[in-house]
C-alpha cells in the first residue's frame, strides 16, 4: 500500500518536465571514433544462428554416438551379444605386429634425434619463431597471441 | 528521414556490419556517460568506463534477448562497469532523516516553484540535484530524465522495485526540502 502511495508521488509532472529538460552530460569529441577504432581492431561479435546450433548439435551428438559405440565394442563381454571383434589369434598378431612396427618406428626416430644436435636446433628454431609471433602480433594489435 | 530502430541496427551489426554499432553509439553516447559521470564524478575515467561500457556491449551483442530494452540492457552495462571501477558493491544510502522526510509536503514548495520563471525553476533545481549523492542523481536520472520504469531501474541497479520506489519517493523529497531551502532568500 504504501509502495502504491509512493509510485503516484513519483509521477511528479513538474519534476519531469524540469529535470527532462535539463542538459545531458556531453560525451566528449572522438568518444564514437575512439571506440570504432577499438572495436575494428579487434574480433566482431558473432550470433550463433539456430543453424548453426542445430548443426552443432547434430555434430555433437555423433560424436557421442560414435565414443559410445567404439566403447561398446571395444567392451562387451555380455553372454547374450558377442562380438568377434579382432578375436582370433591371426588378427591380434597381425595388430601386435603393427604397433610394435610403429613403435619401432618411433624409437629409430627418436635415437637419431638424441645421437645428433637436432633437438638442440628445433628448439632454438621453436623459440626464435614464438618471439618473433609475439613481437609480430603485438604490432599488430594489442590483443593477446594464442600461444603465450 | 526514419532513423532505424535499435533492433534493425544491432541486427545489421550481427550480420557484420560493423559500421552500423557506430549509429548505435552516437544515439546513446551521452547517455551512457551521464549515467557513469553520476557514478564516478571524474570526467576522465567517466570516459573511460563510458567506453568500456561500449566495448562490453558491442561483444555481449549476439547475448542480448531483445525481450527488454536496448538502453536498458546498455545502462547495467553502463552501471556495472561503473560501480566495479568505483569498487562500491552496490548503491549506499545516505544517511537522511526519514521522520523529517515523510513529514515533508511537497506541495507548499510546489506552488513557491510555480512562481518562479523557467531559467530560475532549473537554476534551483540544479543546485539542488548536485546536493545529492551520486546514486541518488543516477535514479532521479534514471526515472525522470531518461523515463526508465521502475522495473527497469531495479534491473539496471540489481535493487528490489520496492527498494527503487522506497529510494526515489525520499529523494523526490530531498529535492523539494533542498529547493525550498536555497529559495528561502528569494522569498523573504
Amino acid at each position: 500500500m504504501k509502495s502504491d502511495n509512493h509510485i503516484e508521488d513519483l509521477n511528479d509532472k513538474l519534476l519531469f518536465d524540469l529535470i527532462g529538460n535539463l542538459p545531458l552530460e556531453k560525451a566528449p569529441e572522438g568518444f564514437n571514433a575512439g571506440i570504432m577504432q577499438q572495436i575494428y581492431s579487434g574480433v566482431e561479435p558473432f550470433e550463433y544462428t539456430p543453424e548453426y546450433r542445430r548443426q552443432m548439435l547434430w555434430a555433437y551428438i555423433a560424436i557421442g554416438v560414435t565414443v559410445l559405440l567404439a566403447v561398446f565394442m571395444l567392451f562387451a563381454q555380455w553372454p547374450f551379444l558377442k562380438i568377434s571383434f579382432l578375436s582370433t589369434p591371426e588378427q591380434l598378431r597381425d595388430l601386435l605386429n603393427a604397433s610394435l612396427g610403429i613403435f619401432d618406428g618411433f624409437s629409430k626416430v627418436l635415437s637419431f634425434v638424441k645421437s645428433s644436435s637436432s633437438v638442440f636446433i628445433i628448439f632454438i628454431a621453436l623459440t626464435l619463431l614464438l618471439i618473433f609471433e609475439r613481437l609480430f602480433r603485438k604490432g599488430i594489435s594489442s590483443d593477446r597471441s594464442f600461444t603465450f | 528521414m526514419n532513423q532505424p530502430d535499435d533492433n534493425h541496427l544491432i541486427q545489421q551489426v550481427l550480420d557484420g556490419n560493423t559500421g552500423a554499432y557506430s549509429l548505435i553509439v552516437d544515439r546513446y553516447k551521452d547517455l551512457v556517460y551521464t549515467v557513469v559521470i553520476k557514478i564516478i564524478r571524474n570526467r576522465e575515467e567517466a570516459e573511460e568506463a563510458a567506453q568500456d561500457t561500449f566495448l562490453k556491449a558491442f561483444h555481449a551483442l549476439p547475448s542480448f534477448k531483445r525481450e527488454a530494452k536496448f538502453t536498458t540492457w546498455l545502462f547495467r552495462i553502463a552501471y556495472n562497469t561503473a560501480i566495479s571501477r568505483t569498487r562500491k558493491k552496490q548503491l549506499t544510502t545516505t544517511a537522511i532523516d526519514d521522520k523529517m522526510i515523510e513529514n515533508y509536503s511537497t506541495d507548499e514548495i510546489k506552488e513557491n516553484i510555480g512562481q518562479l520563471n523557467e531559467e530560475e525553476q532549473s537554476r534551483m533545481l540544479q543546485i539542488a540535484i548536485k546536493t545529492l549523492a551520486s546514486d541518488e542523481q543516477l535514479l532521479i536520472n534514471l526515472f525522470y530524465h531518461n523515463h526508465q520504469s521502475i522495473e527497469e531501474i531495479a534491473s539496471i541497479t540489481g535493487l528490489s522495485d520496492t527498494n527503487v520506489k522506497v529510494k526515489l519517493h525520499r529523494i523526490r523529497k530531498k529535492l523539494y526540502m533542498q529547493m525550498q531551502s536555497n529559495m528561502q532568500p528569494m522569498l523573504s
